[in-house]
């Protein structure tokens, strides 16, 4: 919610500086993982940090600018330097650090809470950190001055030398107006507030500089009267142009104000990203005369090759980065959301006009003909749209990647992990509700999982502890697996807790092993005796077994003791499209996600029992199934009755199977499921029912939650 | 959203064929400097209700309605209405009175209220009335209690008492 009352531009900087993080961290995992960074990468986390603290700078960001510059100091001595680093981890670990301390700013900013957030702590490690590359020791005296020479380094590195842009910035100024005139004058304004002229110089590459020009005007109202600018219309008309104008002809203020020419040169120099201020008393005449000289036309044409050039030499992995983003769009999921509803109705609505009832009996040929190509083009578009919600499951997994590299670190167990098939496509609002379940498997395996060094020693494993995350399509499901090859699970400490519990309600021996390894997900249930920082705080399998079956997904383990355990998670691709089997009781009609059917049959009447309490069963190859009326549940009148006449659906979740009496079975469909309005939902008193959605003629159906319906 | 909404108002005007849609125009055009409120006239049992037209987006038909169990019992079930699906409210059960089968003279009037969509089904739709403040009145008191807690005013026309429904008590509670 706090999104949509952001500022546009801040709200824009914090995707993008998102977007940027996550790939520095890919980029610093991958250098970790190589022993080394090579100078692409290093160029690539130079800009990035560059980019970002321009950024943070320009939305007085302070602290987060102060961090970005800081790890943009150890990069470029890395970049300039090219030192050898013993340890790679004294980098890493730094980064990522800050990496962290931004991914933290960035949800503060989200949520308009981010003034009391500090990176002191984070900069002075990361000074250290150069310090100590550096090969001068890590004393803390030392620090301010290497700092400042860092500082002073890294401008002149990036901002090419000062004096020549200087100089032709007197140039220009020289062109445009009478300089000499203004040093006569100046006695006779002194009493009264005085007029200025500033000219702000960017620094070359530090973008966006007519949005700074508007930040700088902004600050000075209110404290300086008659402001006038070039190019006075910052926020119109062509952003580049506009730029490369300020970039040519400096940023131009005339205006008035009560403050000494030092003070204002003093603070015109301090601010962000200024290469170079002018500033200048000027004559009443002289306000609003702005340099304009040339032609604005010209300046573009002319300005922008050069600039281009200039740049591409500067920070050449700028150019494939900017390709790449311009085949993007960035659209809010709402829309998309809007766009499948709409296409949701286009299919029904094609289906109210194809088989009108209006057309029934006439024979249409071309009609038809018509109608099937139309159908055809339909299809097209809901795969399209289908496929515009489908994301990589790469940026989840990624994030595994950090996660196992921290516990190792901390655990000393040098474990490797492998992603294979992160490309696997998933639905987004999937994708947003894994990562938890997800992480929580990978830290139980990273912990719990894999042995200590020793322990593996011991027991002769040579290979190195690895966790690894497999993605792969499987008809209408995903597949992940989370596989380690640690010490596999105790199945003699599960049984031993599960009878302790009372959670096992047959004979012992004839569980198999994998129904024993299952057990791990039933309530209250953690081998781990202790509770460590990473996994064990209470949360158990049984969350996260919860967690995949609320996506209409299950959940798997299997071991094999001291060579590794493997969680299968079937995930189904989309939640918005279900794949049902339509009943009909009475004149209503039901959806049941055909993913808990087991079977459907009519029963013979001898095969019914009904117990003492009334309840009805149903007798299938020697088990014994309650069966729940539908008829009865929901109050539908007119519906069948008698047990031969109708069908049962024997339906299982949760391990619970039971049968289901309907009238008949219309038809297996993929319906989109929308959500029961908000009004009802007020009520809370829908049993069983998760949602509903509309059939090929415009009926309204009731999806059933399977999970629910036999409480 | 504007633009919509005064179409829809359009609609309801032509709909139930408003003889003085003319006069009825000269009269906004007059009220502009009072306060005036427009409301959409409903029968029930003979009774004439009125609702805020701000809050109607349309009128249609009665049409099938898909029962939703566990509901109360005024709620009546679903609809769908060109792909969304808006649940349904009987104003006579809504309001304690008695059923009533539903005829081709029963309607569905759709309400919108912070984006909350339903249907209330009433007899049938009789006009568009013009309201100015001044002819308003409290709903009538029993000792301390309100008759009708559903009832936000009564206006007083030449052709008798109308009811003003509370939309945002309708839909709240």
């Amino acid at each position: 919610m706090a999104n949509q009352e952001m500022d546009p531009i801040v709200q824009a900087f914090v995707y993008e500086t998102e977007g940027m993080l996550e790939q520095m961290e890919q980029i610093l995992l991958k250098c970790e993982d190589n022993d080394g960074f090579e100078d692409d990468d290093i160029n690539e986390i130079f800009r990035i940090m560059h980019t970002i603290k321009g950024g943070a700078g320009m939305m007085w960001f302070n602290k987060l600018a102060e961090l970005a510059h800081s790890l943009e100091d150890m990069f470029y001595f890395l970049r300039e330097e090219n030192p050898t680093i013993s340890d790679i981890s004294l980098v890493s670990d730094n980064v990522l650090a800050g990496i962290d301390f931004m991914k933290t700013y960035m949800d503060g900013i989200k949520a308009n809470d981010y003034e009391q957030l500090e990176a002191d702590d984070i900069v002075n490690d990361i000074h250290e950190a150069i310090e100590t590359i550096k090969g001068e020791g890590t004393g803390v005296k030392k620090n301010n001055e290497n700092e400042k020479e860092i500082d002073e380094v890294s401008m002149e590195g990036t901002n090419g030398t000062e004096e020549p842009v200087q100089e032709d910035e007197m140039e220009d100024m020289g062109k445009g107006k009478n300089l000499s005139e203004i040093d006569e004058i100046e006695l006779e304004m002194e009493l009264e507030s005085d007029y200025y002229s500033i000219v702000l110089t960017y620094q070359d590459g530090c973008e966006m500089e007519h949005i700074r020009a508007y930040q700088v005007v902004q600050e000075l109202q209110g404290k300086a009267q008659n402001i006038k600018h070039f190019p006075d219309k910052l926020l119109e008309g062509d952003a580049d142009a506009l730029a490369s104008v300020i970039r040519r002809k400096g940023f131009q203020i005339h205006m008035q104000i009560d403050m000494p020419l030092e003070e204002l040169q003093q603070l015109a120099s301090n601010l962000a990203f200024i290469e170079n201020a002018v500033v200048k008393k000027i004559t009443l005449d002289e306000v609003g005369k702005f340099d304009d000289s040339d032609d604005e036309a010209k300046v573009v044409v002319e300005e922008k090759k050069p600039a281009k050039e200039e740049k591409e030499k500067k920070t050449e992995p700028d150019v494939p980065v900017l390709n790449h983003e311009q085949k993007r769009i960035n659209v809010p999921v709402e829309k998309l959301d809007m766009l499948m509803d709409l296409v949701g109705e286009l299919v029904l609505s094609e289906t109210m006009v194809v088989s009108n009832p209006d057309l029934k009996g006439i024979k249409l040929d071309n009609f038809s003909k018509a109608a099937r190509q139309h159908r055809k083009i339909i299809g097209e578009v809901q795969d399209i749209v289908m496929s515009i919600r489908m994301m990589p499951l790469s940026t989840t997994f990624t994030k595994m990647k950090r996660i196992v590299r921290d516990i190792s670190k901390k655990l000393d167990r040098d474990m490797q992990i492998e992603l294979i098939g992160e490309e696997t496509e998933v639905d987004k609002n999937i994708i947003e509700q894994i990562g938890d379940p997800l992480m929580h498997l990978v830290r139980n395996a990273a912990d719990h999982g894999i042995e200590s060094k020793e322990e593996r020693e011991k027991l002769g494993k040579m290979q190195p502890p690895k966790i690894t995350l497999e993605a792969c399509n499987s008809g209408g499901d995903v597949l992940i697996k989370v596989i380690d090859n640690g010490k596999g699970l105790d199945k003699d400490k599960i049984l031993e807790k599960a009878i302790k519990n009372n959670l096992i309600d047959g004979d012992v021996s004839e569980l198999t092993d994998k129904q024993i390894y299952n057990m791990i997900f039933l309530p209250g249930f953690s081998t781990s005796e202790k509770i460590t920082e990473f996994s064990g705080r209470g949360v158990g399998m049984d969350v996260v077994r919860n967690n995949i079956e609320g996506l209409g997904g299950t959940i798997a383990v299997d071991s094999v003791k001291d060579e590794g355990t493997t969680v299968t998670l079937k995930i189904p691709l989309t939640l918005a499209i279900v794949s049902g089997m339509i009943i009909r009781v009475g004149k209503a009609k039901y959806t049941i996600p055909i993913m808990s059917i087991q079977e459907s049959f009519r029963p013979s009447a001898k095969d019914i029992i009904i117990d003492t309490d009334g309840n009805e069963m149903v007798m299938v190859r020697g088990g014994c199934y309650i069966i729940r009326r539908l008829s009865k549940m929901y109050n539908v009148n007119n519906a069948e009755q008698d047990f031969e006449k109708g069908i049962l659906i024997m339906l299982e979740s949760n391990d619970d199977t039971f049968c289901i009496f309907a009238d008949e079975i219309i038809g297996e469909q993929q319906v989109v499921v929308k959500p029961l309005p908000e009004y009802v939902k007020r009520f809370n008193s829908i049993q069983g029912i998760a949602g509903c959605t509309l059939l090929g003629d415009g009926d309204i159906s009731l999806i059933l939650d399977v999970a629910n319906i036999n409480n | 959203m504007e633009t919509t909404k005064l179409k829809e108002e359009n609609n309801v005007a032509t709909n139930v064929n408003l003889k003085k849609e003319k006069a009825e125009a000269d009269a906004i055009v007059q009220d502009a400097f009072n306060r005036t409120h427009r409301f959409l006239l409903f029968e029930l049992e003979k009774e004439q209700y009125g609702i805020d037209i701000s809050y109607v987006l349309e009128i249609i038909g009665i049409q099938e309605i898909t029962y939703l169990p566990g509901m109360p019992r005024f709620v009546k079930g679903l609809i769908n209405l060109r792909g969304k699906i808006i649940p349904v409210i009987d104003a006579r059960e809504k309001f304690n009175k008695q059923k009533a089968i539903y005829n081709d003279r029963t309607c569905i009037i759709v309400l919108e209220l912070e984006g909350i969509m339903v249907g209330l089904v009433v007899d049938m739709i009789s006009d568009v009335i013009t309201v100015s403040e001044s002819i308003l009145e409290e709903a009538p008191k029993i000792g301390k209690i309100k008759t009708n807690k559903y009832i936000s005013n009564i206006a007083k026309m030449s052709d008798g008492v109308k009811l003003l429904v509370d939309c945002e008590k309708l839909i709240n509670e």
